[in-house]
């Protein structure tokens, strides 16, 4: 299809061959190409092509980088054990106000009172019963702690 | 070196897609086989242009270091012909927009590419410089791609960036306008 929506027969562009002999004459005459020219481009692709593989070098910043983070792994290991298991309350804490006083005692009392089976973290004297001894245990701990700090 | 390396071309059998697939992989003497493949048609090109033999040579070496950069990762898709034409030719307006110093359009480059043939064309070309240089620019274009070049309808298309229908008219109007001149109907006669 030509710009005006004809067909052009494919035989009316063929050429002759003494034509196209002639034009390749006028048009493609054959240059000399010094070697010098050649041997520029072969330099050129031997530096772009066969560049050498770069071996992986430590760096002394992968170390550290690696330290830091083995830090922090810790860190947080650390942290999250010592947060999830026992309380970092101390054990007659049990109202976990950061301090054993008579507070403690009255809290056990009134858990005494209102349940017969109290869980073991209650038994503060560790004598497998939770029961008026560990109330006890809990206000004697937090008068001596009171007579200890001068109070 | 350079009858080593022409040799090395010759007796090179890989096809264009076998030495492009070796040049990613980084074979030099795979670029060095496709240059010398194209070495001679690219200069002749870039001369058509710039009508310099110095400027053809720096156009050669902008050419093939222009490809060289498209390495790893070139992917051909057609002929290498296709690929490199619009180079050359971009190129060449380059070159003789920085050696002129001043804008070279398309239709002054079109006039250079026609100016009176090199000394060793027959005496009877003459007139087919002549004629040839009295073509729309775009007509002549695809005339040469076609019968100087080699190239198929679709790689003109391809290579021009136009579609094949108006490839097919320009160098249809190209042939009848030189099988109309008396002084190149004889081409055309048996």
């Amino acid at each position: 299809m030509n710009e005006n929506g004809q067909q052009q027969p494919e035989q009316e562009l063929d050429a002759p061959s003494k034509l196209a002999s002639a034009l390749k004459h006028v048009s493609h005459p054959k240059l000399f190409v010094p070697p010098y020219v050649d041997a520029a481009i072969f330099k050129a692709a031997r530096q772009h092509l066969d560049k050498p593989v770069k071996p992986r070098r430590f760096r002394p910043w992968m170390l550290w980088s690696a330290l830091t983070a083995a830090c922090a792994l810790i860190l947080c290991a650390v942290r999250l054990f010592t947060a999830s298991g026992p309380s970092h309350y101390a054990r007659e804490d049990l109202n976990h106000d950061g301090k054993v006083d008579i507070l403690d005692s009255f809290a056990l009392a009134r858990e005494l009172k209102s349940s017969k089976h109290l869980p073991a973290i209650y038994d503060v004297n560790g004598d497998g019963v939770v029961d008026e001894r560990d109330v006890l245990l809990i206000a004697t701990h937090a008068v001596q702690l009171n007579k200890d700090n001068g109070s | 070196m350079d009858a080593q390396a022409e040799t090395n071309s010759n007796l090179d059998k890989r096809t264009d897609l076998q030495l492009i697939a070796a040049i990613n992989s980084g074979d030099s003497e795979a670029f060095e086989a496709l240059y010398l493949r194209y070495r001679d048609w690219v200069t002749a090109l870039a001369f058509r242009f710039t009508q310099d033999n110095d400027l053809a040579l720096d156009v050669l070496q902008e050419t093939f270091l222009y490809f060289l950069k498209k390495f790893p990762g070139f992917v051909l898709t057609a002929q290498l012909k296709t690929f490199l034409y619009p180079v050359v030719k971009n190129l060449s307006i380059a070159v003789r927009r920085k050696t002129q110093r001043h804008q070279s359009t398309e239709t002054e480059l079109a006039v250079l590419e026609h100016a009176p043939a090199a000394e060793t064309a027959p005496s009877d070309s003459g007139e087919l410089t002549v004629v040839l240089a009295s073509l729309p620019a775009e007509q002549r274009e695809v005339l040469l791609l076609r019968f100087v070049d080699g190239l198929s309808l679709n790689e003109i298309a391809d290579a021009m960036e136009i579609p094949l229908g108006t490839v097919k008219s320009r160098l249809h109007n190209a042939l009848a306008s030189l099988r109309a001149d008396p002084r190149t109907k004889s081409f055309f006669e048996q």
